[in-house]
């Protein structure tokens, strides 16, 4: 799902913006309606499958990693069958500072994509402006989420000291 | 520093929200609202009069929607109401070339043409249709009442109304087709039509006496007659309608029927100079020429008479040889070369007892 679902669900706002192609017009309460059921059919299903334990950062996190699973998705279909890719250890060494920002490339080109092109489309009237509003407001959602992997990833990590792994693992 | 970043990300989705809500609302104020909303504002500013008003949510429901033919049409007559054909005509013509059943958006190029001054390529447009669809009893009646505007377009009009209550035999589009036939003088035509209609609804007496009319009009005075005595068996006190019978009687030569008529109007008017001299004219056409200078006398009398009057007074006193009388009202009469020579005569005559030939 999130490999695979959460990127076409960032795509299609960016879609609309673009094209201004919708099949929804004159349907909008049938829409509003299927999407409020898929939504709380959404929050229930984390709330179930998180236990309840900070379902909302979960989610984010599902989100966010959505390159991960992606990736590993691909890696899945092609490696044939009893042939499985070479082990990494893949945290080598956790207290490093990680000069990676490529990694953040996908989230960044989302992020700057939903937040430019509905103004563009506006500005040029590619989109109907109510058709533009109304995906803003997923746009909102997909930046939010996203942004804050981004923060976090960029941000020193700090731990309370019981937590701190350098006091487990030493550092 | 990870808490600043996380307020900064949760402040950024509404900043940009409102940044879109804001820039959506400059470029359009309605922008939140479905074409289904803008259109039916816009019925309901039109129907306030607003029509400035009413064509913009118009114009906004169609663009946003322009597969919705019904938006299209609403829009093309709101621009033909606010005197903009042109606009009018390019609507249509897009609504019409996407939908062709959407005979309102026809209505609309063809409204929007003849204010355009091209009322030639608006009825080729109507004929081209009705030839495809010739049962399409909606716009037969629209292409009726449309050529009917005009003078030089009856010919056309009482064709599609012919069509059309050939498809529907509605009374009503038959009454638009007699009045059309009558007003281009096609009284032949209109009578069948006019039979029905007085045989579909008998009580009504009008449709009897739009019969009598036609038939009338037809010069066809013996039918007049028949029927105004019909008519007047149902409506015995209508003097308008027993003067029509009785001019109708007066042009069959049915005489005796013509003064019963006027008798009836003179008695009913007391003595009104109009009736008075039909009868006048009618009884000295039947020889009755006592009867004529009796009913002539109160007009002679006047103070000051027609000298018409007086002439036709003195003549029928002369008929019936009161030569004195006669020669009085001659003598009244104001030709004087006339006067002398009929007083000369009457005289002769009363000197020498002559017998005239009369």
């Amino acid at each position: 799902m999130s490999g695979l679902v959460f990127p076409i669900f960032f795509v299609i706002p960016l879609w609309v913006y673009w094209h201004g192609y919708t099949s929804l017009l004159g349907q909008e309460p049938v829409y509003w309606a299927l999407r409020g059921a898929y939504l709380a059919s959404t929050i229930l299903m984390f709330r179930y499958l998180f236990s309840r334990e900070n379902a909302l950062k979960q989610f984010k996190m599902l989100c966010g990693l959505f390159p991960v699973y992606g990736a590993a998705i691909l890696a899945a279909l092609f490696y044939p069958p009893g042939r499985k890719p070479p082990y990494r250890v893949n945290n080598r060494n956790p207290f490093a500072e990680s000069g990676k920002w490529w990694c953040l490339a996908p989230h960044l080109v989302f992020i700057i994509l939903h937040g430019t092109l509905p103004f563009l489309s506006l500005w040029l009237g590619w989109a109907l402006p109510r058709l533009i509003a109304c995906n803003a407001i997923f746009s909102a959602v997909i930046i939010w989420v996203l942004a804050d992997l981004v923060v976090a990833a960029w941000s020193k990590p700090h731990w309370s000291t019981a937590l701190d792994p350098r006091q487990a693992y030493g550092g | 520093m990870v808490a600043k970043g996380r307020w900064v990300v949760r402040l950024l989705p509404l900043v940009f929200l409102g940044l879109i809500f804001w820039f959506a609302w400059h470029r359009d104020r309605d922008f939140w609202r479905s074409p289904n909303n803008l259109y039916q504002s816009a019925r309901q500013v039109s129907s306030q009069g607003e029509n400035r008003r009413a064509l913009e949510l118009a114009r906004k429901a169609w663009t946003q929607e322009p597969d919705n033919s019904q938006y299209g049409i609403f829009l093309g007559r709101l621009y033909l109401e606010s005197g903009q054909p042109q606009e009018a005509l390019e609507v249509c013509r897009r609504v019409y070339a996407r939908d062709g059943r959407a005979t309102g958006a026809l209505k609309g190029q063809v409204q929007a043409l003849d204010l355009l001054g091209d009322r030639a390529a608006a009825l080729t447009l109507l004929a081209g249709y009705l030839q495809k669809h010739p049962q399409d009893r909606e716009m037969l009646l629209f292409a009726g009442q449309f050529a009917a505007g005009r003078e030089e377009d009856r010919a056309a009009a009482i064709t599609y109304y012919q069509r059309l209550y050939r498809e529907d035999s509605d009374p009503l589009v038959r009454r638009e087709l007699l009045d059309l036939l009558v007003a281009a003088e096609r009284f032949k035509e209109a009578i069948p039509l006019q039979e029905e209609e007085a045989a579909q609804f008998p009580e009504n007496q009008e449709a009897l006496h739009r019969l009598a009319l036609l038939h009338y009009w037809q010069r066809d005075y013996q039918a007049a007659t028949q029927i105004y005595q019909r008519l007047l068996e149902q409506a015995a006190e209508d003097a308008a309608w027993r003067l029509e019978a009785a001019q109708a009687a007066d042009a069959a030569q049915e005489v005796d029927q013509a003064l019963s008529h006027y008798l009836w109007l003179y008695g009913r008017h007391q003595g009104k100079k109009e009736y008075a001299l039909a009868l006048a004219r009618l009884w000295s056409q039947k020889g009755c020429h006592a009867e004529a200078a009796a009913v002539l006398a109160p007009l002679a009398e006047q103070d000051k008479p027609e000298p018409e009057v007086q002439r036709s007074y003195a003549l029928e006193l002369l008929l019936i040889r009161d030569f004195g009388k006669s020669l009085k009202a001659y003598e009244a009469e104001g030709d004087e070369f006339v006067n002398r020579q009929l007083s000369q005569l009457i005289k002769l005559v009363m000197a020498k007892r002559l017998i005239l030939p009369f």
